[in-house]
């Protein structure tokens, strides 16, 4: 059964934000926040639905937030599935009672840029050719 | 590695269980921690609380120690309560939870005509934490 697999959004410079910021955290922080991530975002049946309250939350659309609590800082991981992907877009420690909109509309720009990066480099399939040519053509 | 997550400029970047592995890798606080949250989520699916007061303990990097002394208690008392194997007294998962920062709350549920149950919760009278 397929299945669904978390990846970092990539900026066009190459640098991926998310992990960026994980990377930066101190090493107990950072595990905990991976751990979510491999627990509730990576390998589940693409056809569930998403893993409920009080792990992941819609947030708008089909944009949602991972929650992850440390001690007493509250992480937020904006997060977005394209077929199989969990996009990873946005992270920040949360420290007011609603997310911020400039959060949410930066997580939902990442995620539109990339889509149209994603459709943009689609690959034409190569022309069958020799036996496997469609019998019209041989 | 598919070619599709090797591309400098393609938007689906590295997997987050490869980056994940790159940092296991390259730091021993850091597989500690990841074995820690492991044990932590198997004992969630025996003891939710002693998992509870577990996580909560280790990120607020106390000792067991510590939780013993601050909540009146002993240290073997911490030890068996986290492993699971010791149920509790209201008035000393009262004292440990004030500890770690935390109000233990008492809820209670009842069935109701309509099937949908019914949940109160409340705190733990003050005659029951002492």
């Amino acid at each position: 059964m397929a299945q669904t697999q978390a990846v970092y959004y990539r900026e066009t410079t190459g640098r991926e934000p998310v992990d960026a910021f994980i990377e930066a955290l101190p090493a107990k922080q950072a595990a905990k926040i991976d751990f979510y991530v491999e627990q509730y975002l990576n390998g589940q049946p693409v056809v569930a639905p998403p893993v409920g309250y009080p792990i992941t939350s819609q947030v708008r659309g089909e944009l949602r937030e991972l929650r992850v609590r440390f001690a007493n800082t509250y992480f937020r991981l904006l997060y977005q599935r394209s077929e199989n992907l969990h996009v990873l877009l946005r992270i920040f420690e949360k420290d007011t009672r609603q997310l911020p909109e400039g959060e949410i509309e930066l997580a939902e720009r990442r995620f539109a840029d990339f889509k149209a990066r994603m459709d943009a480099e689609r690959r034409v399939p190569p022309r069958a050719a020799g036996q496997d040519a469609p019998a019209s053509r041989r | 590695m598919a070619a599709s997550h090797t591309h400098p400029f393609d938007p689906a970047g590295a997997r987050a269980a490869d980056a994940a592995a790159s940092r296991a890798r390259r730091s021993e606080d850091y597989r500690a921690a990841r074995e820690e949250y492991a044990a932590i989520e198997r004992l969630r699916e025996v003891n939710w609380i002693a998992a509870h007061i577990r996580e909560r303990r280790y990120e607020l990097e106390l000792t067991q120690q510590q939780v013993a002394e601050r909540a009146g208690t002993s240290h073997s008392y911490i030890s068996k309560l986290e492993s699971g194997t010791h149920i509790p007294t209201i008035p000393v998962l009262t004292r440990i939870f004030a500890v770690l920062d935390e109000r233990l709350l008492i809820g209670i549920e009842r069935d109701t005509p309509d099937g949908e149950p019914e949940r109160e919760i409340a705190a733990v009278p003050a005659l029951m934490a002492a």
